[in-house]
């Protein structure tokens, strides 16, 4: 059994086209998804529409320059916020990978002695991993936010940002406690509600150790803010003896007066609420041991590639993300294939922009293609990320590391872990440790070398008018030999990927352009200079009877 | 008032109907319509898919092409939103490395409209004498919405028509997937899309589905004749002048 | 791991911050954003009080208004209807001991759970009884610190009141609210914390803000209230005559 953290094991960005096929056949997802983000989205849509369009215009504009000047700064900001904690009583960690911070995270819970912990939803933690990882260590971490506790216990990833079980049904749920649980199954949701209530309860009231995300870090006071409303967040930082919270390295903001911004504009595009039940600002440690709440408090700052977005002037922008999930619930993919398909912790567009950047273009090469670039993702964001401009960016970075001339550094990692595995025997033939054959991969590098040399044909057909017709009438000329066609339909051209689901028009006997030389007699540009005598001779031949 | 034609390679391979309307709608409108047929793409198809350097070349021909026709017309005038798009705004970015091609981007540019656009912003022609007997709804188109802000105009002029049933759909502002290569990348996905946009079609119970992009309408209309549906895809230009097609 | 190699973490990252910013050191503070104006929200002829309830009632709560003691008992009383036995946990607050409440409710039948601070210590044991104990009441009765009129929320300030597990463990949180105490909105609230004992003094180590009950729709996108906190808030805005 392997020791790597699950986060690396469940990677599957490279299967995308195939996790996209079997998800728009899933017709319980289909409806589900159908469902929720289409309440989602009315919801943020009223809103938005009680505040006001000027006014949200406004606060998207601020929350964008204040993410901006954080940024711009961050090592400023984050210096005086970890100052900030200690000078407060806290404990800051700085992690600059995922191991790193689910070791220091083990090891602070086997230093006061415990084999479990209680946890509220945090991307973060899916992101390094750190459940299997504190499992390895011999540590159970307990989902305690509903949609997460759902999910753990089906073995599955969270689907969605914000609504972690999206696609299950309540059926999927009772028959998930029935077995899990070993109740009696119902399917009355108000049930199995308070049964996870009761059971996490239990859970809250053992727990040593509670460990939460952080939705701001606010550098001025060293306060971390914590959003949410279920209620679960505020009992894993007030029950448990010891309060971690991990956060990467862009939560920062700098004072008070900016998190009302973000609280405005949060609340409002995930779920369509002015405000959510619980906002929990927590700062250091209580001033006497008489108070309420934990003992002890820690920070976790982690790196885990960002970092490296932050050197990327075009990408460092989708740093500002607040997690809101509005990107999702507006995106006409997501919407049709939900978030398991792409393949690692962050679905969506904002997924398909973050995960080719964390764990390599190579590896999530399909995500950003994945797109109809309709910019509704950019339309929603809160902070005014260019979602859409940097998909075509990231479309550009892809293509450009897939020169076809030298294809020695093209998915050299893989090459290596196959060359090895076969040498030392095992693993098994000659898959890559995502599950990828050497033969899909072969074919994969094949089409990109066709795609290459497509386009580079086309740009030289495009950029002569000559060589332009002269494909044109090629094209025509494929289409009446070798094109298909419904019974009485016109021969198009064969094209099996548009074909499969939708009927083709034909390619016009005559263009446009053809039609304009003939009716005006007066052909201009290239042509003009070259041909002139020619083509009005040929016009006359047409006239005449 | 003289301009000339960006017609799209789109629209001059698949659908010269629609560049033939345009044209008799505008010269009925008293406009002085030309055409360089020298034009070809405006290479958004390679910029899209990755491709910087083969787009830079097509924009840097096709920017040549609008600036000599720009010194005898007032506007150049095309029936797509995404192809303006592509030259209004993302031409500037792939010249940002070359201050005089970023500088005639931006020129063109400016004189550049998408037809809706065109008629109502700067004809300040809402009806153009047209009349339709029936059930139209109307679907905007990605980049002319969002990157144009092109939402008003094309409504204003469906419903200056005679005759006209105009009805909004739901999720009018919805993508209908084409998103040009991405139609073939993932033609699962796209149809999908495409089907939740010819459900709200049909809801709406119009009986012609109106669009500013040929593309769109190729999708669209792909469905829709695939499933034999009744419902017509035309083009605003084509739906402005089909009184005239009697 | 230890102090010493914890800062050279925290050294490095920040080095390489600054790299891929294309700065070279931290140095001196960055310009400050012009301040920003989110205007208190317009009082459309409501009162704070006024728009306060009606927002906490969109967002769930309920809010009734009580001039006495008397009527705080009453209100209390009525919703121990099925159970007028049934333990309720109050908090140590200014108002609740000006009111005598904890005295009113146990006069009336109730049940009263000692607070935190009456228990026998402030070690971890202690702490554990009394959280199990919370665990069991019925109903806790806190004051608030302050509300914020245009959401609807109450706000929970640690270091005073011994109210932060009151107002979460029990399936009913009644929460007395001076009216004075509302604000028109975070912006304001939270500028008069920063002036006060956020500045560098010692802030508190939990501002809670409360807007309704507890709630989720993370089943099929149906809401269901009291999943992790309280089922139901009550709000009692007390203006006595």
């Amino acid at each position: 059994m392997s020791t790597v953290p699950d986060s690396k094991l469940q990677r599957q960005p490279q299967s995308f086209a195939e996790n996209a096929r079997r998800a728009l056949v899933n017709r319980p997802l289909q409806q589900a998804l159908s469902i929720a983000t289409g309440k989602a989205t009315s919801a943020r849509h009223a809103a938005v529409a009680e505040v006001g369009a000027e006014n949200w215009e406004l606060l998207r504009k601020r929350a964008h320059a204040i993410k901006a000047q954080t940024i711009n700064n961050l090592d400023f900001y984050l210096d005086k916020f970890s100052s900030n904690v200690e000078r407060q009583g806290g404990h800051v960690f700085w992690a600059e990978t995922a191991d790193e911070a689910c070791d220091y995270i083990a090891e602070l819970a086997h230093r006061h002695g415990l084999n479990e912990i209680v946890k509220s939803k945090s991307m973060m933690t899916e992101e390094i991993g750190l459940n299997h990882a504190l499992a390895v260590a011999g540590i159970e971490a307990i989902e305690t936010d509903l949609g997460e506790y759902i999910v753990q216990l089906a073995g599955e990833r969270p689907s969605h940002i914000n609504m972690p079980a999206i696609h299950k049904t309540r059926g999927d749920v009772a028959d998930l406690f029935a077995e899990k649980l070993g109740v009696e199954r119902t399917e009355e949701i108000p049930q199995m509600t308070a049964l996870a209530r009761r059971v996490l309860r239990a859970r809250f009231a053992e727990a040593g150790m509670g460990l939460t995300g952080v939705n701001y870090a606010i550098a001025d006071t060293g306060t971390i803010v914590l959003v949410e409303n279920e209620g679960n967040i505020r009992l894993t930082t007030s029950l448990p003896a010891v309060h971690v919270a991990v956060m990467g390295i862009e939560k920062v903001i700098p004072g008070l007066e900016d998190l009302d911004v973000f609280l405005k504009l949060l609340s409002r595009s995930a779920s369509g609420q002015k405000m959510t039940s619980y906002v929990s600002l927590l700062t250091g440690v209580k001033s006497s041991r008489a108070e309420e709440g934990p003992d002890e408090f820690h920070v976790v700052i982690v790196d885990n590639g960002r970092i490296k977005i932050l050197a990327d002037e075009h990408l460092r922008e989708s740093l500002y993300c607040i997690r809101c999930g509005a990107c999702l619930n507006v995106c006409p993919v997501y919407r049709k294939i939900g978030g398991h398909a792409y393949g690692w912790v962050y679905p969506g567009p904002i997924g398909a922009v973050l995960t080719p950047q964390m764990i390599g273009l190579d590896q999530a090469a399909a995500l950003p293609f994945a797109s109809s670039l309709c910019g509704a993702c950019g339309d929603v964001c809160p902070v005014k990320i260019k979602l859409p401009e940097m998909l075509l960016h990231l479309r550009h970075k892809v293509k450009e590391a897939e020169p076809p001339e030298s294809r020695t550094h093209y998915h050299s990692k893989e090459d290596t872990s196959e060359a090895l595995g076969s040498l030392n025997g095992f693993r098994h033939k000659s898959e890559n440790s995502d599950g990828q054959s050497a033969w899909s991969r072969s074919r994969k590098r094949l089409s990109n070398v066709f795609e290459h040399l497509g386009f580079r044909l086309w740009a030289i057909a495009m950029t002569n008018s000559q060589r332009y017709q002269a494909a044109a009438r090629l094209a025509r000329l494929a289409q009446a030999v070798a094109g298909r066609r419904k019974a009485n339909g016109p021969r198009v051209l064969p094209m099996p990927r548009w074909t499969a689901t939708r009927d083709l028009p034909p390619l016009a006997r005559r263009s446009f352009r053809e039609q304009w030389l003939e009716s005006s007699g007066e052909p201009t540009g290239d042509m003009a200079r070259q041909d002139a005598t020619h083509l009005k001779e040929s016009q006359r031949a047409e006239q005449t009877p | 008032m003289r301009i000339s034609l960006f017609i799209t390679c789109v629209v001059d391979q698949l659908y010269p109907e629609i560049g033939t309307a345009m044209f008799n709608l505008l010269t009925r409108l008293g406009v002085e319509v030309t055409f360089n047929a020298e034009q070809t793409c405006c290479g958004q198809p390679a910029f899209n898919s990755g491709y910087h350097n083969e787009a830079r070349e097509l924009a840097g021909r096709m920017l040549d092409l609008f600036t000599r026709e720009l010194e005898s017309v007032d506007y150049i005038v095309a029936p797509s939103g995404s192809c303006v798009t592509m030259v209004k705004k993302f031409y500037p970015d792939l010249f940002a490395d070359d201050p005089q091609r970023r500088a005639q981007a931006e020129q063109v540019g400016e004189r550049l409209y998408e037809l809706s656009q065109f008629l109502v912003d700067v004809l300040g022609a809402e009806d153009v004498g047209a009349s339709f007997a029936g059930r139209v709804t109307y679907h905007d188109s990605c980049h002319l919405l969002r990157e144009l802000g092109v939402s008003l105009p094309p409504r204003k002029l469906i419903r200056a028509v005679r005759g006209v049933d105009f009805v909004e759909m739901d999720e009018a502002e919805v993508c209908c997937g084409f998103g040009g290569t991405f139609s073939v990348k993932y033609p699962e996905i796209s149809s999908a899309i495409g089907q939740e946009k010819v459900r709200n079609i049909e809801r709406s119970q119009a009986e012609t589905v109106v669009a500013c992009d040929a593309s769109c309408l190729m999708q669209i209309g792909g469905l829709l004749s695939r499933k034999g549906s009744a419902v017509r895809p035309l083009h605003l230009a084509e739906f402005l002048m089909a009184s005239e097609q009697t | 791991m230890s102090m010493e190699s914890s800062s050279q973490s925290r050294e490095r990252m920040l080095s390489r911050i600054r790299a891929a910013l294309g700065h070279s050191s931290i140095g001196s503070a960055p310009d400050e954003l012009e301040p920003f104006l989110t205007k208190a929200p317009a009082g459309n002829g409501y009162s704070l009080v006024d728009r306060f309830g009606e927002e906490l009632r969109r967002a769930g709560g309920q809010v009734a208004h009580v001039k006495s003691r008397d009527e705080v008992g009453r209100y209390i009383a009525d919703l121990q209807i099925d159970d007028i036995k049934a333990s309720v946990a109050v908090s140590d607050g200014r108002l609740i001991r000006d009111l005598g409440l904890r005295d009113l409710l146990q006069s009336q039948g109730s049940e009263i759970v000692t607070t935190l601070a009456e228990f026998r210590g402030d070690d971890r044991d202690s702490k554990s009884q009394y959280q199990r104990v919370l665990l069991e009441c019925a109903i806790g009765v806190t004051a608030a610190d302050y509300a914020l009129a245009d959401t609807g929320t109450l706000v929970l300030v640690s270091g005073g009141e011994q109210h932060r597990l009151i107002s979460l463990l029990p399936p009913v949180h009644v929460c007395l609210l001076s009216p004075h105490l509302i604000f028109p909105s975070l912006t304001q609230l939270l500028s008069h914390a920063k002036a006060g004992s956020y500045s560098g003094g010692t802030p508190p180590q939990a501002l809670t803000c409360i807007t309704g009950p507890s709630r989720t729709a993370d089943i099929e996108q149906t809401i269901t209230l009291g999943v992790h906190g309280p089922q139901s808030l009550h709000v009692l805005i007390y203006s006595p005559e």
